[in-house]
This record gives structure tokens, C-alpha cells and sequence, in this order.
């Protein structure tokens, strides 16, 4: 990104304000946590069949960002799709 | 009807006392009936930036602990007849009260006064709980620095965890000409990354620490603070001041900042 070569302090120390803020505002219980993951496994499941044990949710408070991995189920007894999606 | 309002900050040093006897003057000299409460047991302050330390008898404790009336712990102020100061005690600490306690004693005190004013101590433990417990109108005190406003924030969270009605920011310590040159942040910073209600804010002023020193607070003098503290409590009493020199000043430093921006 670029920078002003020498920034007034006033602008650093907003910006620095503003992102530490932000990340601090965010609180986030375990709990929550487990809700989430609940939501995000029967909402996946609607369309592909996950794999549920081994489901990761990460939490980063300093970038503020939520990633989900979600493996599907491979094997092929299992992988039935559209199970919730019929209609 | 009276008004229970706590001065609070979170990080110690940023002016809670000189805000609370300021405003305690401000709002006395506009004709209310005013109490300061100093709530930091153990650490006396208030009492010396009033100029009343050699007039202390009895203290906040004593008259928790029914060891003397209400009426023999208030000291009259000497500027203003309309203002008292209840001062801490500084034998004990934060964990001689209760927030039940606290809140009976702002009950009572309520009965006298239009105004109760809380100092509380710096920090989010004990003596913070205690002194927001009865209060219903807060006012965060903040510098333009970083580790002031995050204090800050965290206090503005905390106070709305614990449901305060109103919350309110005093940005003290303002210097206009490092603002001029984008080496502070303005107010308008200031208030827009801590999204609460502005109530005032106070120039970095010499005529504070010389009022300070002489133990006799400037609210209403002739001062730019002075001035300053005044539109504070007039707010305060529901009035509409504007928030005049700093807004002015900033339309110019806001169009000469936009090209420094990317």
C-alpha cells in the first residue's frame, strides 16, 4: 500500500486507532463459536454432504476474518447429495 | 429533578478531576445545587484541585459507615456557595464499599442536590464499578492519544454492557496547532472512531495548570478552557452551544488533510 512519505502522526495514530479498535470490539465466545459451526455444517449440507467431524473454524481477531474449512464426505457411501434439497 | 452523572476515562492522568470540579463549578455558578463526590478511596484528589484539603473532617466512608451525617462530610467550596465536595477517605480502599452502598448514598444525596458528580478512579475494577452503580448519565474524559482512546473504548463498552443510559465524551488536552500541522488527532477524529455522543471539547491550556496549582478551578473564566468548561455545563443543563472554535478551525485543517491522503 502506498504511503506519504513522511505522514503527519495525527493520520498514523487514526489508522492505528481504527484497526485495533475494530479487532478489539470483536468479542467472541466459544459458545458462539460452536453455533457458527452448527449454522455453517447444515447450511453446506443442504447442498454437499460434509464431512462433519472435521469441520475447522478459525477466529483472528488482529485481521478480523472468520475461515471455515469444510471437507466433504469422499467416500462414496456417504456422498448421497441433495439430501435436505429434494423436493 | 437531580441528575446522577460519573466522570470516568479508564487510563488515569487524562484530567477526570480537573473535568469534575470544573464542571462542578460550571454547573454551581449557573445556579444549581451541586455536589462533587470523590470516589477513589485511598487516592484523595478532588479536595486539592478544589483547594479544600485543610477543610476535611470527616469523609465518603464515614458517612457509609454511619459514623457521622451526610450534612458534616460536605464541605462548601469557596468560590461558589452552591457547590460541596463529599471527599474520599485515604486510610481505606476500593474494596471498603459496596455498588449498593454507592447507590444509597447518590439516593440520598439526591434528595439535596440537582447535581451529583462522581470522580471515579482510574482502572475497570472495583472503584469503577463502584461509581457507575448509581449513576444514569456518564462522561468519558479522553486525550487525543492512542492509548487513551482505547481506554476509552473499552470503558464506552463497558458502560453500555452495564446498560448506562447516557454516555457522553470530553476530549481534553487539545492542541490546535499540532491539529494544524496533522500531528493530533481532532475531535472530529476523535469522536467519529469512539461513536458516542460529543459533549465537549477543551484546549491544552496553561490557565489549567496554574488554576490547579492554586487550588481554584477556572470554569466561566476568562480563558479559552474557562470558556470551554462553561459550554460544557450549559450542555450539560440542556442548553444548545455550539461546538464554535474547534469546528471553524477544522473546515480549513479537513481540506488541507484531503491531499495528504492517498
Amino acid at each position: 500500500m502506498f504511503r506519504f512519505p513522511c505522514r503527519p502522526s495525527g493520520f498514523v495514530a487514526k489508522d492505528r486507532l481504527k484497526l485495533l479498535l475494530t479487532s478489539e470490539r470483536l468479542e467472541c465466545s466459544p459458545q458462539m463459536m460452536t453455533m457458527l459451526q452448527n449454522d455453517l455444517i447444515r447450511a453446506v449440507n443442504k447442498y454437499f454432504a460434509v464431512h462433519e467431524q472435521k469441520v475447522e473454524i478459525r477466529y483472528r481477531k488482529d485481521t478480523a476474518t472468520v475461515t471455515a474449512s469444510i471437507p466433504l464426505q469422499t467416500d462414496i457411501k456417504n456422498s448421497s447429495p441433495g439430501m435436505l434439497f429434494q423436493r | 429533578m437531580s441528575e446522577i452523572i460519573v466522570i470516568t476515562s479508564g487510563k488515569g492522568g487524562v484530567g477526570k478531576t480537573t473535568v469534575t470540579a470544573n464542571i462542578g463549578l460550571g454547573l454551581a455558578k449557573l445556579n444549581k445545587k451541586v455536589v462533587v463526590v470523590d470516589t477513589d478511596i485511598g487516592l484523595r484528589n478532588l479536595d486539592v484541585v478544589l483547594g479544600l484539603e485543610n477543610r476535611i473532617v470527616y469523609n465518603l466512608i464515614d458517612v457509609i459507615e454511619g459514623s457521622c451525617r451526610m450534612k458534616q462530610a460536605l464541605i462548601r467550596d469557596k468560590q461558589c456557595d452552591n457547590l460541596f465536595l463529599l471527599p474520599s477517605a485515604q486510610t481505606k480502599d476500593k474494596t471498603a464499599i459496596t455498588p449498593e452502598q454507592m447507590v444509597k448514598l447518590t439516593e440520598a444525596l439526591s434528595e439535596e442536590f440537582d447535581y451529583i458528580l462522581l470522580d471515579c478512579p482510574a482502572g475497570i475494577e472495583q472503584g469503577f464499578k463502584n461509581a457507575i452503580a448509581g449513576a444514569s448519565r456518564a462522561i468519558v474524559v479522553t486525550t487525543p492519544e492512542v492509548s487513551a482512546i482505547r481506554d476509552a473504548d473499552r470503558i464506552i463498552g463497558l458502560l453500555q454492557a452495564n446498560e448506562m443510559p447516557q454516555i457522553q465524551l470530553v476530549i481534553n488536552r487539545l492542541r490546535m496547532d499540532m491539529i494544524k500541522r496533522g500531528e493530533m488527532m481532532s475531535v472530529e477524529d476523535v469522536s467519529e472512531i469512539l461513536a458516542v455522543d460529543l459533549l465537549g471539547a477543551i484546549p491544552d491550556d496553561e490557565a489549567v495548570v496554574i488554576a490547579t496549582n492554586q487550588g481554584e478551578p477556572l470554569c466561566g473564566k476568562d480563558s479559552l478552557s474557562g470558556k470551554a468548561f462553561e459550554n460544557i455545563c450549559r450542555r450539560i443543563s440542556g442548553e444548545d452551544v455550539p461546538l464554535m472554535e474547534f469546528r471553524t478551525k477544522k473546515g480549513v485543517f479537513k481540506r488541507i488533510s484531503g491531499i495528504f491522503k492517498k
